[in-house]
């Protein structure tokens, strides 16, 4: 009996510590997170650790844009702009051979978007007022005669041809619309024009002789991008189409994609999509899968975009970077089986938000590092409902278990709270932080230990005259200048609109609504209001003060359909979309005296100030805390990493200045040598276009900034509510004033 | 716990020590892995920094004192449970004597009173939120009567909410443990007290509240137990900062552990932790005494 109790307990504990074992096993493989927690998407770069695909820059000496074919035997083919110089490669890109290009000789390709290849080594492109042309080496041409395009370039009609593509070596597709803005202007888009040329049976060698079968694709217009694959071809949808693959015979939809635009296709009928950073593979059985991740690739760093992509031998893929949206770059994806993980490059990092600086940082360190397993999780992912308080609950089970990210990417998290109490390393010696505004780094400083480092930042400013920012130089000045100036100026009337309106009539400013309103003023006087533990009464009064007397005085609380919230302008590196907001809009229109907003974007800052009608210049937002700034992106690396050595040196890479000249929009680069390449990358367009250059000192700006704003959700949060209905008039401001007294007495008590 | 661990002796000694233990075992061990342990771990990291790493000794203790939101948390906790546990135990003995006396009603009102318990949070805080929103229900009536309407989550009426909904979810559970105690009191008690020309105050009184001692004690201490559940509805309509009526200690954990400030909810946990424990002795005491 006694034999039979010691081996059931063996046998429990036995079971227990393998229970406990593989739990341990499973959490600390470096994998995402997804499965494990459920609440993080979790993006790997680097692959698995039995293999993974392997990036390799195998543009030909071309600096601009890049025309790159792939041929039937496999041969890559790139033109430069203008089809100059003509580059071939045998070998998947290692080597490149130059030869003269159809238009050595010859300024009428310049505006060649899309080309095919033909057997005859001959090129078939559409050239603006020619129509569809064969093309030779030496820059003789023959017409392709289609009918309806030749009719539309006689007519004059508007066309478009978006894909010349082969399919075959008897058949070619290409993708053409007619007076497409004409058809893009009615309320019904459909009508595209899909037509598959091919040689009449049988015949081989040349291709002038054309049988033209004609398959119409109602409802989609492909403006998502258009690919074909096997025998099936893939239409991006636009307008909130979906995209969807047709047979190329018949026409007839096979399956609608999830997706709005395709990238390229393979002969086995898989699609391919860009969504976010990845790419995507969709077969024709309906299963989608991430195809290449590109937390770890060009094409999904902030800088660069996926313009085409192509499968080739040996399953070696070919993607067409457009980076900056200026110029191209050829990449090869190969799976390398024998690609390993080096245990002391392995790191997690977690933001609450996609960062495009961690992203881009990614990039870099995994090029660098080849060997590295860097995994990204973003607590708050767009597939999961995860609120904010839960993503940091979650976390910080996570930090005490011993089991937490390696790098935290601190937007919005209590910064002071994980610094305080120890569960950060200290930075200081092991980062090189001396290319940082050192006023920027002093308040995270603390007896000569620097736990976190901010990344990005933005300065809440105000723009706008010289002469009308300096009558604004207090918070009271500010309010009184607007309850004395005009009342809002009306935008979408008579001339308001685009026209600008008469200097003497315009409003000081404009806010789309209260809650832009509320966030300039909170980010420029929260350092003031409150101040480490204690709230300050009398700073809460004012600031409630001239919120309200702003608001009263543009009519913040009322709807104003016509420019609530903000406009969408795209600006910047990449052709990204950046959120412009209302107040700037006005300011640019020209119907308000200044703008307000948080400075995260230097393209768009020199867009706005020079706007051209008088001295513009920029001040920091005079709010109650002269000199705040916000710290939009702060890192850190956790106290328990098993790698602080490489976790370091992703910071270090996070302040590069490749990393921190590109613009992300959402924050200004923290070192001196980013700052001065963004200027120079908008210098460098302003020359090209004969603009007037970036000339505003920010060294300058910068220098006078002293007091990192509250970044804390929680606060911010309590302290809005109020003051929405201070603003609704649900409340006078003393009732407001005791609110929110009442309101964050627990909040600082607790931190007391 | 010493009663068992007597029986379990007593067994060992009798050579059936091993089968027990054996029976016993997977219990023990899902108690310890989920409950004992992390006990001792967190009785553990209020004597330990954040990380677990340095010995701090009782300064989060202190520090927990001295604070004032755990001083307002802690006196609104306690008097939460002042209020509502008397409250509910009457309310809910009340409903069970009720019942009893309407017998062919009785299995449907039994029912009707345990609903409740079975609708889900988020359902709960929706009906709060239409009830007693600045525009909700609740105002309108009192809009209808003429009387000014009340900030009800936004004042000290906060309070009484929370009170009102714990009356109103625990009442049935209650009940059904009151209505087991009655059904345990012999029928001849009542006829004697009868006999004796007992009125129905004194038959209560002489009768059915001695014999129902033993379940006061059971249900005084699930009714405090229970009180600490209420925070799920008070934290998902008023968020992590109420109003100061009903900021109880668990807003005060939650907050702590958001802010990552684990010592000191560690040793808060642990001094509420002692007080509970404390409570529950004086009253079985007490109520030991009594029987």
């Amino acid at each position: 009996m006694k034999k039979w109790f010691v081996c059931f307990v063996c046998a429990a504990g036995l079971l227990l510590l393998a229970t406990a074992c593989d739990g341990n096993g499973e959490r600390g493989n470096g994998t995402n997170g997804e499965a494990e927690r459920g609440e993080s998407r979790g993006v790997e770069a680097g692959g698995e650790r039995s293999g993974r695909y392997v990036e390799v820059d195998i543009t030909p000496p071309i600096e601009g844009r890049i025309i790159s074919l792939v041929a039937r035997d496999g041969t890559l083919v790139a033109f430069d702009e203008g089809l100059r110089t003509r580059y071939d490669s045998g070998d998947k890109g290692v080597t490149w051979t130059q030869s003269p290009g159809p238009g050595a000789s010859d300024d009428r390709f310049t505006d060649v978007q899309s080309a095919a290849l033909l057997p005859d080594g001959r090129l078939l492109l559409y050239l603006q007022g020619y129509g569809m042309t064969k093309l030779s080496q030496d820059g003789t041409t023959e017409h392709f005669p289609v009918a309806e395009i030749d009719d539309a370039i006689a007519d004059g009609d508007s066309h478009n041809v978006s894909l010349i593509q082969l399919l075959d070596d008897q058949r070619v597709l290409f993708n053409y619309n007619v007076d497409w803005l004409t058809r893009f202007m009615r309320e019904n888009p459909s009508g595209m024009n899909n037509i598959t040329h091919g040689q009449s049976s049988g015949a081989t060698g040349n291709q002038t002789e054309v049988r033209t079968s004609e398959v119409r694709v109602s409802g989609n217009i492909a403006g998502g991008g258009i690919s074909s694959g096997g025998n099936n071809i893939s239409l991006g949808g636009m307008f909130g189409q979906t995209a969807a693959i047709h047979d190329i015979a018949t026409g007839n939809l096979i399956s609608d994609l999830e997706t709005s635009g395709t990238l390229g296709a393979n002969n086995n009928g898989d699609v391919f999509t860009l969504q976010g950073h990845s790419i995507l593979r969709h077969t024709s059985d309906g299963h989608i899968d991430t195809f290449l991740d590109g937390t770890a690739f060009t094409f999904g760093s902030a800088s660069g975009t996926a313009a085409a992509m192509q499968e080739i031998a040996d399953g070696c893929i070919i993607v067409n970077v457009l980076i900056h949206g200026q110029y191209n770059r050829l990449f090869r994806y190969t799976w390398d089986h024998d690609a390993h993980v080096n245990p002391e490059k392995t790191i997690s990092i977690w933001s609450l938000e996609d960062n495009e600086t961690v992203r881009a940082a990614i990039t870099k360190i995994w090029r660098l590092h080849p060997d590295a397993c860097i995994t990204y999780e973003i607590a708050l992912s767009g597939d999961n409902a995860v609120s904010v308080s839960d993503a940091i609950r979650t976390l910080n089970t996570r930090l005490l278990s011993g089991r937490g990210p390696d790098i935290l990417i601190l937007d919005g998290t209590p910064v002071e709270s994980y610094a305080n109490r120890g569960m950060l390393l200290d930075l200081t010696g092991r980062v090189d932080v001396s290319g940082i505004y050192q006023n920027l780094l002093a308040p995270y400083t603390d007896n000569g230990r620097l736990h976190v480092i901010p990344t990005q930042f933005m300065i809440p400013a105000l723009l706008g005259d010289r002469s009308e920012l300096n009558a604004v130089r207090t918070l009271a000045a500010l309010a009184d200048s607007v309850i004395n100036g005009n009342p809002a100026t009306p935008l979408i009337s008579g001339e308001g609109m685009l026209g600008g309106v008469p200097k003497e009539e315009r409003a000081q400013l404009h806010f789309g609504d209260l809650r832009e309103l509320f966030d300039i003023m909170w980010q420029a006087n929260a350092p003031a209001i409150v101040d480490g533990n204690r709230l300050d009464s009398d700073m809460l009064r004012a600031f409630l003060e001239a919120t309200k007397a702003i608001s009263d005085m543009y009519g913040l609380t009322d709807t104003n359909e016509m420019m609530a919230g903000s406009s969408f302008l795209s600006f910047g590196g990449g052709g990204r979309v950046n959120t412009v907001p209302a107040s700037l809009v006005t300011y640019m229109l020209q119907s308000t005296n200044m703008g307000a907003f948080a400075v995260t974007n230097l393209s768009l800052l020199h867009t706005m100030m020079d706007r051209g009608d008088g001295d513009a210049y920029i001040e920091p937002f005079p709010g109650l805390a002269p000199g705040a700034w916000i710290p939009s992106t702060l890192a850190g690396i956790s106290a328990d990493t098993a790698n602080p050595d490489f976790a370091a040196a992703f910071i270090e890479t996070l302040l590069s200045v490749q990393v921190q000249q590109i613009n992300h929009g959402l924050g200004l680069p923290v070192t001196r040598s980013g700052i001065a390449a963004q200027i120079n990358l908008i210098n460098e367009m302003m020359r090209e276009r004969n603009m007037t250059l970036f000339g505003f000192d920010m060294d300058a700006l910068i220098a006078r900034l002293n007091t990192p704003a509250n970044i804390e959700t929680t606060l911010r949060g309590m302290v809005w509510e109020t003051v929405e209905r201070l603003c609704q008039g649900r409340l006078d401001v003393e009732g407001a004033v005791r609110e929110i007294e009442q309101s964050i007495r627990n909040y600082l008590a607790e931190r007391s | 716990m010493s009663k068992a661990f007597a029986i379990i002796w007593r067994n060992v000694r009798k050579g059936d020590g091993p089968a027990a233990v054996a029976f016993l075992a997977p219990s023990f061990g899902g108690i310890s892995v989920f409950f004992l342990l992390p006990l001792i771990d967190t009785v553990r990291r209020g004597f330990y920094d954040v990380r677990g790493v340095n010995f701090i000794g009782l300064e989060s203790y202190i520090s927990v004192f001295n604070n004032q939101a755990f001083r307002l948390a802690a006196a609104n906790t306690l008097k939460f449970a002042a209020v509502c546990i008397p409250l509910l135990m009457a309310v809910s003995l009340g409903t069970a004597l009720l019942l009893r006396s309407i017998k062919p009603l009785g299995r449907f009102f039994k029912t009707t009173f345990l609903l409740p318990m079975a609708v889900p949070v988020a359902s709960i805080v929706l009906l709060w939120q239409a009830l007693f929103n600045e525009n909700g229900l609740a105002n309108t009536v009192l809009a209808h009567v003429g009387l000014e309407p009340v900030a009800f989550m936004d004042s000290g009426a906060a309070f009484w909410v929370l009170v009102f909904t714990y009356l109103w979810k625990n009442n049935g559970y209650n009940m059904i443990l009151w209505l087991a105690g009655l059904d345990g009191i012999s029928e001849t008690l009542y006829e004697a007290a009868h006999a004796d020309g007992a009125n129905a105050l004194q038959t209560f009184r002489y009768v059915t509240l001695p014999c129902l001692l033993p379940t006061v004690g059971v249900v005084s201490i699930l009714s405090l137990l229970n009180s600490f559940r209420v925070f799920r509805e008070a934290y998902l309509v008023a968020g992590a900062y109420p109003n100061d009526s009903m900021y109880l200690l668990q807003h005060l954990f939650n907050n702590w552990f958001m802010n990552l400030d684990i010592s000191r909810l560690s040793a808060a946990a642990t001094m509420l932790g002692v007080a509970l424990l404390l409570i529950i002795l004086v009253m079985r005491g007490f109520l030991d005494e009594k029987d």
